[in-house]
């Protein structure tokens, strides 16, 4: 079968194709063909290689003179200027409609619908993003479950996800971020945030005695350190303390020096454990 | 498909026309300037830059040398296409909502709104092409809004540029003669705001779309209603193809009434009814607004429409397009074509 | 002296503004209640002055039981030394011979005689003055009114069903036709009401409301039967077998005046004044009795309604009162059990049961129970109860003792063999809630009480429509939910295998099933049994969707699933309709319909109409569209041994009907082809019309001038051959 690749004497519109795609490869034959090797994505997300042989040939066309010739119009008013050719920022190819003519329209498009959805679905489970959590096709920080199910371990799920990483600062700072509001659309604001307020010398303090309360942190534990805010966090129903707390100290050097002495320390009959309360960025 | 979007417009799309041969498009809209595309690769040719105010309406003659647009800062421009020269102005006393060349291209006829005591009127200009500078700044004939009518909201030329037809607020339908301006009849035929008119190829019979959520089919001579189209939204275009028997209507539920989720996803879409039989056949999605206007190829080839959400959307009809057809149609062909095969045997 | 006067004529003084008021008190005439502590006694044995002493302590002793004490009794005694089978009474006080009068009048002395007690002015006011006509007339009957047959709809002989549909001012009544467009029962009416259509309970009747009161619609031609005149009537409902109708109106009664012409046909006497609820007997259009509105709801912005709960049988209705229940028998003259309220302190809720009990200690022969449940709430010193008690004999059955107790709702299976309580409780702190169900087994010895203790709130419960499963949604953490995470529970219920237990095992309950992350909201079974509809309705960030399960999918149990019970669901189909407000079970069960009402909101307004197996069969947008309602069906009269006959010819049936679908399928395609040929065929004739007057008018078609075009000679890329491969995983 022959394809007609050009529709008109003006180049097809290229622009519209993915910009990070290679420059088509064109190789002139000996027979006056030409073979153009191209490459795109498939619906599988997998690179396809596309080798077309291409013929010259000569098409009589019969054109509308004055349609001729108005296609070689200078451009005017605020285009005044500009090169021929669509420009991107006015012109662009949408994606792809349809439009399916049926007596009965809708089930026909129902039908197409349906269609679309398990082809979708099964691009998703292509798509090789496993949760840890719940094992869905989302991302860890993203799940659903994430609270249901609980992280995998805090300190490894701070490291991946900034989202939760900029909420457990939030929640250091003792305002309390609702669960819903962790992760993606919280987290701009709590990034505003954090850039706000130095976070810098915030410690998490975690393996704590249950019935170390916040006064005996304050009053026992860091009397020695200046400290900003401190705050135990609490099982919202019993009121039981979760053996975590937030410190934030006045000064980095503070906040050094209480995890350096008090780490591995035995306190209330438990080894706690003290960590800054994010992985440290290098220049933060 | 995979339409155009033609993103040269920074607030809601009002109107969009191809030309004669249909390989330009102009649109305008509610910033100050009217557009200028190839239809068949979206490139902006140009703008017609110096109207003050919302741009209400365009129209480009036969021979696609002169464009007039009427706008909310009381004027109806003429712009002369190849260059986006404006050569004339029309001063008014209220923003003009409708402009359109007689099919001789001999005259004009603006819609102005009825706003500061001004009666709604009609008016028809003279056009000269001998030198399109000067033009004759008084009407030749102006229609204004009769006593118990409402105001005018579009109008258009019959055939010959015999008769004026209009659409009235209150989805009242009025005929007059071109050249005396006179009254010559009137049909309710909508329940809200009649929002569109436009004509058969031919020019002997035209569809409107109002607010009350139809369409209709009527015939110039008559105001008969031939056919009626409902839909579930207001309608605010509605255009009929040439080549295929269909309709095009656009419209939308008003963004209050609408679901977020469709607002996002695009669901607002062009609505394809088949003329003789009535029935919906097919939608195409895509805007994030309510459609303003739909506008098909004179050779009925693409369809362009413009919407609320500032982008017009060129689309280029596929085979399966021309080739549907109910089976009645089928079979009526077939027994034509065989009975023309039969007189040729005798 | 005075005649010498001359007398001031009345009419030359003016009165009209003098007031009075002050000196008409002063010599206001009393009434006369000299004797008004007398009662006259009727209906007395005759017997012979000897007895008269002996007849004498009897009628004392019984006119004493009361409680008034007889301060004077006399036995007139007639010619021939008999009594004459009166006797005029005196008691110490006007209040004890009313007391007398309405605790006695028309009771039984012995098996012969029955005694009447009637005031003595009052006799006096009617008997003697005149003013009772001493001859009887018989009063005027009302000419027998034929209706039409109200239940002709059930003779279609497709067996099809009926519903009406509303969109602005119209109302029509239409046969379901499937997937074809409706066909109208009758004409469509406008303006036929001018708020909603109601169905009666059966489906015998249609009502409409007015301003003026309800109307009642039926038979085939849907005629005016009998008006019910309420002013300002809002809401309305029926008894169970759509013997009476129960209307509200927030306007209070008021009598038209005396000499109004309307007073003659108005169906209120004095004391319906300044009621607002009125129970009326449909048949005769007659109101039967009419309460005033409980003060506490007076003013409430929401109406609980219905106010007034009926049992199974349309027998018993009651109304709540402020720590007391109001139990009515409408074959005692809807007077109150035992002429008086059951006082039950605090309680809030009360539910009868919606079949007749029979209960393991009844005796085959014994007629059903009738029963009513309900609940009263934790006080200082007292645990929430609910209970089970007996109607009329107000004995309870049983009571179950709860605490930390939110809310209680009763859950009645449809043949009253369960009773589910949803009792909704919450932690000390009251940050926590859950429910516990609690299942009352009423045709088991002592009425055992099954438990159900969920972490879980439970939004909704359903029973299966005559069966033992029922379904819940519950949601974990209802508190502090985000509306945009789907967190709803499906919970499916059924009863363990009589297998797994021994026969004599009380029944359990297993949650067989349950399905996550949903927004659903709302479960209905179908009337039938066995498919079930959950849909999420409302809620405006997320999108309305229906889910249709069978709970006896045929097909292999998954692992997972318990193996206990034999029910096994499957989801045979999901549909999003953003629009949803509401949904309906035909009364078939073969139907769902699900509509979007303009009265909720304007998106995507009109109805769809679904199989069974959720398989979308019509859908019509309508412009306005407001309300839908499936004609609801009595009863099938149809015997056990018959129905099993026709599940046995199922093949047989089917097999016609489908023939007559078929066929009725070919008829409408034939009509649509017809009629868009005629279609063509008008638009062609139309177009050869127009084109005859083209000439006429000398319209040209627009011509194609050669030299307009030129041709252009092109070198084109033609593709030759294509080829693909994928190089990258």
């Amino acid at each position: 079968m022959i394809l007609t690749r050009v529709k008109s004497h003006h180049r097809p519109v290229v622009w519209a194709e993915d910009q990070d795609q290679q420059q088509p490869e064109t190789i002139t034959n000996a027979d006056g063909t030409k073979t153009i090797i191209s490459y795109k994505t498939n619906e599988q997300g997998k690179k396809v290689k596309v080798t077309q042989k291409i013929k010259l040939v000569v098409v009589k066309e019969s054109v509308n003179k004055n349609v001729a010739s108005r296609k070689k119009w200078a451009k005017f008013g605020s285009e005044r200027g500009n090169a021929p050719g669509p420009d991107y920022r006015t012109t662009q190819i949408g994606d792809v409609v349809t439009l399916r003519l049926s007596t009965d329209w809708k089930k026909t498009e129902a039908a197409a619908e349906e269609e679309k959805k398990s082809e979708a679905a099964k691009a998703k489970s292509y798509s090789g993003i496993k949760c840890r959590t719940c094992g869905g096709a989302h991302y860890t920080a993203k799940c659903p479950f994430k609270d249901t199910l609980g992280s995998v371990d805090p300190a490894a799920a701070n490291a991946e996800a900034e989202g939760i990483a900029a909420a457990e600062a939030a929640v250091a700072s003792g305002k309390y971020v609702p669960v819903h509001m962790r992760g993606q659309d919280g987290g701009i604001a709590s990034e505003q945030e954090r850039r706000d307020r130095d976070d810098a010398c915030t410690v998490k303090i975690t393996q704590l005695n249950e019935n170390v309360d916040e006064f005996m942190l304050r009053q026992e534990l860091l009397a020695r350190w200046p400290i900003v805010r401190c705050t135990l966090v609490k099982n919202r129903e019993t009121g039981r303390s979760k053996g975590l707390a937030y410190v934030q100290f006045q000064s980095e050097e503070a906040a050094q020096n209480a995890i350096e002495r008090l780490d591995g320390q035995g306190y209330q009959n438990l080894i706690i454990h003290v960590e800054w309360s994010k992985p440290k960025k290098n220049n933060v | 498909m995979r339409p155009l979007l033609l993103k040269g417009h920074e607030r809601s799309l009002t109107q969009v026309k191809y030309n004669r041969e249909g390989d330009l498009i102009f649109t305008v809209a509610k910033d100050k300037e009217a557009s200028i595309w190839y239809s068949f690769n979206g490139e902006r040719v140009g703008t017609f830059n110096g109207h003050g105010g919302t741009i209400w309406s365009i129209d480009v003659d036969q021979e696609t040398l002169l464009a007039v647009t009427g706008s909310a800062d009381f004027s109806a421009k003429l712009w002369k296409v190849e260059t986006g020269e404006n050569v004339f102005t029309f001063k008014l006393n209220t923003p003009v909502r409708r402009v359109e060349f007689s099919g001789k291209n001999d005259r004009l006829l603006c819609v102005t709104d009825e706003v500061m005591g001004f009666k709604g009127t009609i008016s028809i200009f003279k056009l000269n092409y001998n030198d399109i500078y000067t033009q004759d700044s008084t009407p030749l004939v102006s229609i204004e809004t009769r006593e118990n009518f409402k105001k005018v909201s579009v109008a258009a030329w019959t055939y010959n540029d015999k008769y004026i037809i209009a659409g009235h607020q209150d989805g009242v339908i009025s005929k007059y003669d071109a050249t005396t301006g006179e009254f010559i009849d009137s049909a309710h035929v909508h329940e809200g705001l009649v929002t569109d008119l436009q004509f058969s190829k031919d020019r002997t019979y035209f569809i409107t779309s109002s607010k009350d959520k139809t369409s209709h089919i009527v015939d110039v001579d008559t105001l008969e209603v031939l056919k009626t189209f409902e839909t579930d939204a207001p309608l605010n275009s509605a255009a009929i193809t040439p080549v295929k028997e269909f309709v095009v209507l656009g419209g939308g539920q008003e963004a209050r009434d609408v679901t977020t989720s469709s607002m996002a996803q695009g669901k607002f879409e062009a609505r394809f009814y088949h003329k003789v039989f009535g029935d919906e056949v097919g939608r195409v999605k895509g805007h994030f607004g309510p459609l303003n206007y739909i506008a098909v190829h004179p050779k009925g080839t693409s369809y362009a429409s413009g919407g609320e959400d500032g982008y017009v959307r060129v689309h280029e009809f596929e085979k399966s397009y021309f080739d549907f057809k109910y089976d009645v149609e089928i079979t009526a062909e077939a027994t034509k074509n065989s009975s023309l095969n039969d007189d040729d045997d005798q | 002296m005075s005649t010498e006067l001359v007398k001031p004529t009345l009419d030359s003084i003016d009165v009209s503004d003098i007031d009075f008021t002050d000196l008409e008190a002063e010599y206001a005439v009393p009434e006369d209640e000299t004797f008004s502590q007398y009662l006259i006694l009727d209906g007395a044995p005759i017997a012979p002055e000897s007895k008269v002493p002996i007849l004498t302590k009897v009628l004392t002793k019984f006119l004493s039981s009361a409680g008034g004490k007889v301060v004077d009794f006399y036995l007139p005694l007639s010619d021939d030394k008999k009594t004459q089978g009166f006797a005029f009474v005196q008691f110490s006080s006007v209040a004890e011979v009313e007391k007398a009068i309405r605790s006695l009048n028309g009771k039984k002395l012995d098996v012969k005689h029955t005694l009447y007690l009637n005031k003595l002015s009052d006799i006096e006011k009617y008997a003697l003055s005149g003013k009772i006509p001493d001859e009887f007339v018989e009063p005027k009957l009302a000419e027998f009114q034929e209706t039409d047959y109200l239940k002709s709809w059930l003779m279609d002989d497709a067996g099809r069903d009926q519903f009406y549909m509303q969109k602005g001012e119209m109302v029509g009544v239409f046969w379901n036709k499937k997937n074809d467009p409706a066909e109208p029962a009758v004409e469509p009416r406008s303006n036929w009401t001018q708020t909603y259509m109601k169905w009666s309970p059966k489906g015998s009747y249609l009502f409409s409301v007015h301003p003026q009161g309800v109307q009642a619609w039926g038979g085939a031609e849907f005629k005016g039967l009998k008006r019910f005149i309420h002013p300002g009537v809002k809401l309305l409902d029926f008894s169970p077998n759509e013997k009476y109708l129960v209307t509200l109106s927030p306007v209070a009664i008021t009598l038209p005046d005396e000499d109004h012409p309307s007073r003659a046909s108005y169906p209120f006497g004095e004391k319906s004044t300044g009621h607002q609820l009125v129970i009326w007997d449909i048949l005769s259009g007659t109101p039967v009795k009419t309460f005033p509105l409980p003060a506490h709801l007076a003013h409430a912005k929401e109406m609980t309604w219905p106010l007034i709960k009926w049992s199974y049988d349309d027998r018993y209705f009651a109304r709540l009162g402020p720590n007391a229940l109001a139990v009515y028998d409408t074959e005692d003259d809807c007077q109150l059990l035992d002429r008086k309220p059951i006082k039950i302190d605090d309680i809030v809720d009360f539910e009868f049961a919606p079949a007749g009990i029979q209960l393991a200690t009844a005796r085959k022969q014994d007629p059903l129970t009738h029963a009513l449940a309900y609940w009263t709430p934790e006080t200082s010193n007292q645990t929430a109860k609910v209970a089970l008690m007996e109607v009329p004999s107000k004995r309870v059955l049983r009571t179950i003792n709860l605490f930390q107790v939110s809310d209680v709702k009763f859950h009645w299976q449809d043949k009253a063999e369960y009773l589910a309580v949803k009792v909704d409780r919450h932690t000390k702190s009251r940050k926590t809630f859950f429910t516990n169900l609690e299942f009352f087994k009423l045709n088991e010895r002592d009425i055992p009480v099954e438990k159900i203790e969920l972490k879980d709130t439970v939004i909704n419960f359903q029973w299966e429509t005559n069966g033992d499963r029922f379904v819940t949604l519950s949601n974990a953490d209802l508190q502090n939910a985000n509306k945009s995470i789907p967190k709803n529970v499906i919970t499916f219920y059924a009863a363990e295998q009589s297998s797994a237990s021994s026969k004599n095992a009380s029944k359990k309950w297993i949650g067989f099933k349950s399905i996550e992350g949903k927004f659903l909201n709302t479960i209905k079974f179908s009337p039938k049994g066995r498919f079930v509809a959950l849909a999420t309705i409302g809620g405006s960030a997320t999108q309305g969707s229906i889910e249709f399960y069978d709970l006896d999918f045929t097909g292999e149990k998954k692992e997972s699933e318990s193996t206990l019970v034999s029910s096994h669901v499957k989801l045979t189909s999901t549909y999003t309709y953003s629009g949803i407000t509401d949904m309906e079970w035909d009364p078939s069960g073969r139907f769902l319909t699900a509509w979007s009402s303009v009265w909720r909101h304007k998106i995507e307004n009109g109805y769809k109409i679904f199989d069974l197996a959720g398989r979308l069969l019509r859908d019509e947008l309508i412009d306005e569209f407001q309300a839908f309602g499936w004609r609801p069906r009595p009863e099938s009269l149809l015997s056990a041994n018959d129905k099993k006959k026709a599940r046995k010819n199922l093949r047989e049936f089917s097999a016609r009907f489908e023939e007559a679908d078929a066929m009725e399928a070919d008829a409408v395609l034939r009509e649509l082809i017809l009629a868009r040929r005629a279609l063509l065929e008008e638009w062609t004739q139309y177009r050869a019309k127009v084109e005859q007057n083209k000439e006429l008018y000398g319209i040209q078609d627009e011509v194609v001038k050669k030299e307009d075009f030129e041709i252009i000679e092109e070198l084109k890329e033609e593709i030759v051959e294509e080829t693909e491969e994928v190089v990258e995983e």
